[in-house]
């Protein structure tokens, strides 16, 4: 009987690499759930450039992802026009906006002054950060945002009402932009993290127990991860999604739709 | 009953209303922001400072007082998109203010037009001070139709 010729193993097939190509400009990207996106954007193919007001952690981090940093508070919008203009001279394109930095604020009403700052960053600053990248995405006819909201921002709950309030109006900002801008070819959308273990949920949730509790009545019963949120933000950039405009993405675990069932 | 509201037409017609006689009830009244160019910092933070930093600092003023406590909202008949994402944003403010809150009452009214509908702001008020104490409604209440 004559031998079997031997197969040649076979090469471990690529990692597929959907935003090869793809220029993407990600704020509050130091840490959190905007170091998990440009994680998986950097896997993914993509020319990221991390803006974030910790500038020491940031050209940390985007040393290790091979990722431009840009010092950055997007409530100041002179800077932000000014990154974005040099994002796009440094790559000629800009293709994708994540809209991810963000401050949680007060659980009351009284500082009138924490109050406005939480406004200026996460409400004012998303909406500076998508006038400048339409103002290059609109020409070239193609583009998507991503601005990061909150499942608070749906369901009001508990914690910091003005954070509540301002993630709120970010989906709603996020769907008429979607509306105003889906015939000049650009795309909007919103993401809506969850319960996603980062530092900003450790404060309001210092003890372990207490998060322990949490995942408890998440339906996945469970707490997000980093990058959970990152392959969610990525499918939104990407040629995937390119049906989906003016939506509010939630990745929460089944938080909402807890919410919503239990009336 | 001693009721709190911005608007001296509205104020003087809860006062008037005998189904409002045993609730005390504040209103804040807010007014579209004018604006040549709708699409602007500018114009969106002269919406958030009017229907968002205003609404939090009059929430903290009398939500010690108890009784209900109502937003209304005049938005432009035309679609000003800062400006209705600012107007969502603070009915979901009073959505996490009534759950730490449980001795208030919070609502949300919206109508689209130039002028403050009186009679339908008061005859709305009147129905929700009949709702019982749990009862939970989808807000805002939306006056008049949809554009």
């Amino acid at each position: 009987m004559a031998a079997r010729p031997r197969r040649k193993p076979q090469a471990a097939a690529a990692a597929p690499r959907p935003l090869e190509g793809r220029v993407v400009l990600v704020t509050g990207a130091a840490g959190g759930i905007g170091l998990g996106i440009c994680q998986v954007l950097r896997e993914q193919g993509a020319t990221v450039e991390m803006a974030d007001v910790d500038a020491v952690t940031g050209e940390a981090q985007a040393k290790e992802l091979g990722a431009g940093f840009h010092s950055l508070d997007v409530a100041d919008a002179p800077a932000f026009a000014a990154v974005v203009e040099t994002v796009h001279r440094r790559h000629g394109a800009l293709h994708g906006l994540v809209n991810n930095a963000g401050v949680i604020g007060p659980a009351t009403l009284w500082d009138a002054a924490q109050l406005e700052r939480v406004v200026a960053v996460n409400l004012h600053g998303v909406f500076v950060g998508m006038q400048q990248a339409l103002r290059f995405m609109v020409p070239a006819g193609a583009g998507s945002i991503v601005n990061v909201s909150s499942i608070n921002g749906v369901r009001g709950t508990t914690g910091a009402p003005m954070y509540a309030a301002t993630k709120r109006a970010v989906v709603s900002l996020t769907r008429h932009a979607a509306v105003q801008h889906g015939p000049h070819g650009v795309r909007i959308n919103a993401l809506l993290p969850g319960n996603v273990m980062t530092h900003m949920l450790q404060r309001s949730y210092p003890s372990a127990q207490l998060r322990v509790a949490l995942a408890q009545v998440t339906p996945l019963r469970r707490l997000g991860h980093i990058r959970q949120a990152g392959l969610a933000a990525a499918f939104l950039l990407g040629d995937a999604s390119a049906f989906v405009t003016g939506h509010a993405l939630a990745v929460d675990g089944g938080s909402l739709a807890a919410l919503e069932v239990a009336g | 009953m001693n009721h709190r509201c911005n608007h001296p037409p509205l104020l003087e017609a809860l006062s008037r209303e005998p189904a409002l006689a045993g609730t005390a009830v504040a209103v804040l009244v807010t007014h579209p922001v004018p604006s040549e160019n709708a699409d602007t910092l500018d114009h969106l933070t002269r919406c958030t400072r009017a229907g968002l930093l205003d609404v939090a600092a009059w929430v903290h003023r009398e939500v010690a007082a108890g009784g209900l406590l109502v937003l209304a909202q005049g938005q432009a008949p035309t679609v000003d998109a800062l400006a209705r994402s600012v107007d969502d944003g603070a009915c979901v403010l009073l959505e996490v203010m009534a759950q730490v809150h449980p001795a208030a009452r919070f609502a949300c009214v919206r109508w689209r037009g130039s002028s403050v509908p009186v009679e339908e702001l008061v005859k709305t008020l009147v129905a929700l001070g009949l709702l019982p104490r749990a009862a939970r409604l989808a807000q805002p209440l939306v006056l008049t139709g949809p554009t």
